[in-house]
């Protein structure tokens, strides 16, 4: 068994420690509350906020002010980040001496409360996280569960990014993706459209939602009596096809792939 | 084309897709123009606010375009934001002559329509944009030679290993660690190898950056670190690639002029 070792003594601050509030009032804002003794030498540490967007590639950075006697709370803008789906990472930051860059505290992936309320209102839900992992000979697989995640066979020569980047996986393993998510989401996590609120914000939840705005003319059918089984499920089957069909239509994936030609698969 | 000035636009849905239809008809070998009514069409096009007179200079560069597109498009994207579409894929269109020249052989070849296209296909393929990668990197580092003295009609290797990936795209002292490590500066071109997909070298660009930035970034925050503060970083392997200091001129005809990398 392999022991890790956290040679550079870099420490998470606890999640309870921190607490970000946005402001959705044009134009957008955040304040910050971090422990007082979070920096213990401003003038070789800083403190950041990277702000990031669920489907976004933008990063944010926000400096946090030395004030005297701790960080400034705030505001800071939000520039362009959605207010609704911004996440959050703090870091402590070594600035001088002999490793310059080394992270002394971290808190990663905060979400937001909204609008001060400490409702759920500001945060960002994620359809499908990505991480990478040994899969032998496999090149991907599905987790369910909060979030949906696809796992990546490590041993790929190319990032997370670049791989859902490629047209192939655009065209060839997302409707597939899609296709087991809402099987999963209404098989067996049981979600029916009369059951969706606006605020679940389950994985399942998601993807039946997902589902019905990809393909909005064709409705969810009902389970029959019992629920649905794998003798019983023709019409579940049809529309799953259908949402499958109308997702490829909307993103002109098989139009997209033979545009891409052969540097699809580079 | 044949005017050669003009206001900033940005296509409307139906002009991208129209672009699209012609781009596709080029690439199959047909007959379509990107002229100067598909830009101006009123009902294909908008202009920006304010508005900003455009000429179509000859850009060699990705240096050339990436100068004049940020001076060009500030004003605009601070209303439309750095990600618009329908602007991106207009200057594309209006700068077709530069992203798209007419070859020896008098025809023109265009690439895939992400080049072109903003976020053709997937959002992701933002980054494949021509003219968005120069100016991106333009302003991000202007310093920058390798990435930014390559012609702004093909988007190298070296480019799309940078401008697709986040992690490395956003540290501003990679773009002249990626001089000092991978350029000759005989040529000014990268060094052989640094790219293969098939290989994996120590040090490479293609495999071994991303890895080794990807394991750093759990303990170091890079993205303010100068490429020297990253080079200390990253490693004996990286460093191998470095530019040795000139030697003297009686010394230089027997050795090279930059350390050849290890065998895999």
């Amino acid at each position: 068994m392999l022991k890790r070792i956290n040679y550079t003594d870099r420490r998470r601050i606890p999640r309870s420690q921190v607490s970000v509030k946005v402001d959705p009032t044009d134009p957008a804002s955040f304040t910050i509350d971090l422990p007082a003794d979070l920096v213990t030498d401003p003038e070789s540490q800083v403190a950041f906020v990277d702000i990031t967007s669920a489907g976004s590639s933008e990063v944010l950075r926000r400096t946090l002010a030395w004030n005297g006697s701790g960080l400034d709370r705030g505001p800071y803008p939000l520039g362009r980040i959605s207010w609704k789906k911004a996440i959050f990472d703090v870091k402590v930051v070594e600035t001088v001496g002999d490793d310059p860059g080394r992270i002394l505290r971290r808190a990663a992936r905060i979400k937001a409360v909204g609008a001060g309320s400490d409702s759920d209102d500001g945060a960002t839900h994620q359809l499908l996280a990505t991480i990478r992992e040994p899969l032998d000979e496999q090149v991907w697989t599905l987790r369910f569960g909060e979030p949906v995640t696809l796992v990546i066979n490590d041993a790929l020569a190319m990032t997370e990014e670049q791989f859902v980047a490629t047209q192939a996986f655009a065209s060839l393993v997302f409707p597939e993706i899609c296709r087991r998510a809402v099987e999963w989401a209404v098989l067996t996590e049981g979600v029916q459209p009369g059951d969706l609120t606006a605020d679940d914000t389950r994985a399942a939840a998601l993807w039946l939602r997902f589902a019905q705005e990809t393909a909005p003319d064709t409705p969810c059918p009902s389970p029959p009596a019992g629920g649905w089984k794998p003798t019983d499920r023709a019409d579940l089957d049809e529309w799953i096809d259908s949402v499958v069909t109308a997702m490829c239509r909307r993103h002109r994936l098989r139009s997209s792939l033979v545009a891409a030609g052969a540097e699809a698969f580079s | 084309m044949s005017g050669t000035s003009g206001i900033l636009r940005r296509f409307k849905d139906a002009g991208i897709a129209e672009f699209v239809r012609r781009i596709e008809t080029l690439r199959a070998g047909g007959q379509a123009e990107i002229d100067d009514q598909l830009v101006t069409d009123p009902s294909l096009t908008e202009p920006t606010v304010p508005e900003v007179p455009m000429e179509r200079p000859a850009f060699k560069t990705k240096r050339d375009a990436g100068a004049y597109l940020s001076e060009r498009t500030r004003a605009a994207r601070a209303v439309l934001g750095d990600d618009d579409r329908g602007l991106w894929t207009w200057l594309s269109a209006w700068h077709w002559d530069a992203v798209c020249p007419v070859r020896s052989e008098g025809i023109r070849k265009p690439g895939s329509p992400f080049n072109y296209v903003f976020g053709f296909g997937n959002i992701q393929n933002s980054k494949k944009h021509l003219l968005f990668v120069a100016t991106s990197i333009q302003e991000l580092a202007p310093e920058a030679q390798l990435l930014l003295d390559t012609p702004v009609s093909t988007l190298t290797q070296i480019v799309q290993e940078v401008s697709t990936r986040i992690l490395l795209f956003r540290l501003k002292g990679l773009y002249r660690l990626m001089d000092l490590l991978y350029r000759d500066p005989s040529t000014g071109k990268p060094k052989k190898g640094i790219v293969d997909t098939r290989v994996v070298k120590p040090g490479d660009v293609r495999h071994r950056l991303p890895a080794r930035i990807r394991q750093l970034e759990v303990t170091h925050d890079l993205t303010n670190l100068t490429a020297e503060q990253l080079l200390n970083l990253l490693g004996d392997e990286f460093r191998q690639w470095a530019v040795v200091p000139t030697a003297p001129a009686s010394r230089r005809r027997r050795s090279s002029s930059t350390a050849p990398p290890a065998s895999p």
